[in-house]
């Protein structure tokens, strides 16, 4: 008895499916739709978005449904494996597009947007591509800026680094500074934003010459012991030991606190961190802004990439789904109220002068904005993640490997056992 | 035995009444375990040995084997012996023994996810209440889980101490089922509290002792929310247990053949050791009659039948 209602059970949800895929197969004016939309954001910051939209789209309803960032990627795979069909539309972190792609999780959306593509930022573009094809709607980029205390900077007796990034510090100046707000009374000198996380962590093994970690075809294959890569963990490893100037335990989640609560001298983080902290009135310092720092003639490396849009391909409603993302994307309003969701630097380069000019970005030390110092960044300095289907695999092993670095395991012996669990995690996907 | 042969003749109403429970058994636990099973098998469509080809040749796959058996191998015994003691004592005649049993078995009650973050923050190196606490007595610093000499122990004791209170109730429920007439003749024959326990009580509870070290060993060789929380795998494999592999494999790497073929090995694993479990512990007067389970928790589903699994041990 209970095999057969469970077998009407199913037979009901299979008729509801069906339905639904009918009444969004027509255009959009069929009726109404109601779509899901995943991301980390929180839902009050999400809500004038969404509302936007459905005042130009009354036949779209925009469920929204928030995951906290840590696990977004987690959540989409469990999700869409198997052909999940919700979420409709979620937040697909750029250097994972080619992976999300390769396990069909992401919908064709190059028709969506026509010759829009020519109007975004490169590296959001060819990040957001696969062969050529548009899997995702790139929604901003990002770089870092060194950002210091000036409290902290004025009780220690030291001088306030330039904005200009012709006056970038080197990254033993920055030690030497950080070393002296300490003695200062500064708790800790200096923090990493995204502490062992890969994106953080890239523009030190690529100025030092190491490349991204990942080489050959499809970048499927691991380059973790190099002489670049083994000085540069060397160097992470220092910031951290005993008596080092940053701290040990303290994961990502906990930096920017940290540094907003007067912890931290000198803190390297996202460009969305100076919007944030200038939403919610400012700090109760002032914030000083400094280019990220590189190695004594080596060359200057910034890290980027930041979010696209992706489809779900096995979603009923793929239509709306893909008007809605298309709309956040690409059109003036949807941008525009986009900004106050993320304060991120957008994708869209007409948008970008207009981000720039905004506080706290037209500040700055020595004649430079921080504004100006972020275009030239995103211009010059800027380098993407690598684009591998492996992306996911390397992600994950890198962030255990930097991780134990900073708790003070051996480089050469971590990073040899990083290279040896991602060679077989990597044959397994190529 | 009476109640079975009464019911015989009516055997179509007595599978009528079974059926739905047998039906659910099926879609729950022998479906998905066969599913995982055969695919494990396959790859790219096809039948392969392909998936347990890549796992043996996989030194982070053998390390994580490793890693789990030793867990188990200290964190089993240490939990029986545990909640034995702890049985042992809260089944005395104390003031507010009611309160001190349901503090014990209260762990329980909190949802894992959330008894490890409190912990994880406990257990902080620096700030943590853990190392403060050492402070006060003078001892140093220690890393806890960020040390790969360690983390794995730190695991074992928020595993425990979730774990300990729940074993402790079936172990307590085996002591008070101890005649109190064969205790008092002890005493009179002059054995001391000591002598009780270890010729009399200990080998009354010796099948619930048996169940919870089985229950016990399932329910660990299966632990994994500590780990996914507080150290995915970390520092250098140290907490890499196979139950985090699985999920990893599945879930963060979407490779669902071979998170199969490394649930089919942890599967096997479990299933030998406890036949071994039984094969040893089994009292051999009853084992010739055929085992039967003293007491059944909600853990026994994921057992199996334990008359079966005495049968494959000889």
């Amino acid at each position: 008895m209970r095999a057969s209602k469970l077998r009407k059970g199913v037979g009901a949800a299979v008729a509801c499916v069906a339905v639904l895929g009918l009444s969004s197969c027509g255009s959009d004016d069929d009726g109404p739709v109601t779509i899901s939309f995943l991301g980390f954001y929180g839902a009050e910051g999400v809500e004038p978005l969404i509302s936007a939209f459905q005042e130009e789209n009354p036949n779209i309803t925009v469920e929204y449904e928030s995951v906290p960032f840590g696990e977004l990627n987690q959540v989409i795979q469990s999700r869409l494996a198997d052909g999940g069909e919700s979420p409709d539309v979620y937040i697909a972190d750029q250097p994972r597009v080619a992976a999300l792609a390769a396990q069909g999780f992401l919908h064709d959306v190059s028709d969506a947007v026509g010759d829009a593509s020519s109007d975004w930022v490169d590296t959001a573009l060819t990040a957001s591509q696969v062969d050529g094809a548009l899997m995702a709607l790139p929604l901003n980029t990002s770089t870092q800026i060194l950002y210091y205390n000036k409290s902290l900077l004025d009780q220690a007796g030291i001088a306030y680094p330039s904005t200009s990034p012709d006056d970038r510090l080197t990254w033993d100046e920055l030690v030497d500074l950080a070393r002296q707000a300490q003695d200062g009374g500064s708790t800790w000198g200096f923090q990493f934003d995204q502490v062992s996380r890969y994106y953080q962590l890239q523009p030190l093994m690529e100025s030092l010459g190491g490349g991204s970690g990942l080489t050959g075809e499809g970048n499927l294959e691991p380059a973790l012991t190099n002489d670049g890569w083994v000085q540069a963990m060397e160097f992470y490893a220092g910031l951290f030991a005993d008596g080092g100037i940053a701290p040990r335990g303290m994961p990502p989640e906990e930096t920017s606190g940290a540094f907003a609560a007067g912890d931290i001298a000198f803190y390297l983080g996202g460009t969305h961190w100076g919007g944030i902290w200038e939403a919610g009135g400012g700090l109760d310092f002032d914030l000083g802004f400094a280019p990220h720092p590189y190695f004594e003639g080596r060359s200057v490396v910034t890290p980027t990439g930041a979010l696209s849009l992706g489809v779900n391909p096995n979603s009923p409603n793929t239509e709306a789904a893909t008007t809605f993302a298309a709309w956040v994307t690409t059109s003036a309003t949807g941008t525009d109220v986009f900004l106050t969701v993320d304060v991120a630097p957008p994708a869209l380069t007409g948008a970008l002068p207009a981000f720039i000019a905004s506080p706290p970005w037209n500040r700055g030390e020595g004649g430079t904005t921080a504004g100006q110092l972020v275009e030239y960044e995103l211009a010059n300095t800027a380098v993407g993640r690598p684009r591998s289907v492996g992306y996911i695999q390397f992600e994950e092993v890198m962030t255990r490997a930097f991780e134990d670095i900073r708790n003070g395991l051996d480089v050469r012996e971590t990073l040899e056992g990083a290279q040896s669990e991602l060679s077989d995690a990597l044959a397994r996907v190529g | 035995m009476r109640g079975q042969r009464r019911l015989r003749p009516g055997g179509g109403t007595a599978a009528a009444f079974l059926a739905p429970a047998l039906a659910m058994l099926v879609l729950t636990r022998v479906a998905p375990t066969a599913d995982a099973v055969v695919g494990s098998f396959r790859d790219d469509g096809a039948w392969s040995l392909a998936n347990y080809a890549s796992l043996l040749g996989s030194s982070s796959f053998r390390d994580s084997v490793v890693v789990t058996v030793v867990f188990n191998a200290v964190i089993n015994p240490a939990q029986v012996l545990i909640s034995y003691a702890l049985a042992v004592v809260l089944s005395q005649r104390l003031p507010a023994v009611g309160l001190w049993r349901t503090m014990v078995f209260l762990p329980m009650a909190v949802p894992p996810a959330v008894s490890s973050i409190v912990w994880g923050v406990w257990f902080r190196p620096g700030d943590g209440i853990v190392n403060r606490v050492l402070a006060t007595l003078g001892l140093p610093d220690q890393p806890f889980l960020t040390s790969p000499d360690q983390a794995l122990y730190v695991i074992m004791v928020i595993a425990s101490w979730i774990g300990v209170g729940y074993w402790m109730t079936f172990l307590v429920a085996g002591i008070k089922n101890v005649p109190a007439e064969t205790l008092e003749a002890a005493a009179i024959d002059g054995a001391g509290w000591w002598r009780r326990l270890a010729s009399i009580i200990t080998p009354l509870v010796r099948r619930q002792l048996s169940f919870v070290l089985v229950a016990a060993t399932v329910a660990n060789f299966l632990l994994f929310v500590p780990v996914q929380i507080l150290t995915r795998g970390g520092p250098a494999g140290r907490t890499d247990l196979v139950m985090y592999e699985v999920y990893k494999q599945a879930f963060i790497f979407n490779d669902r053949g071979l998170a199969a073929a490394q649930i089919a090995i942890l599967v096997a694993l479990v299933a030998a050791i406890v036949a071994v479990q039984f094969r040893l512990l089994g009292d051999p007067a009853e084992r010739a009659r055929g085992f039967r389970a003293a007491t059944l928790g909600p853990t026994e589903r994921t057992l199996g039948n334990p008359r079966k699994q005495v049968r494959r041990a000889r």
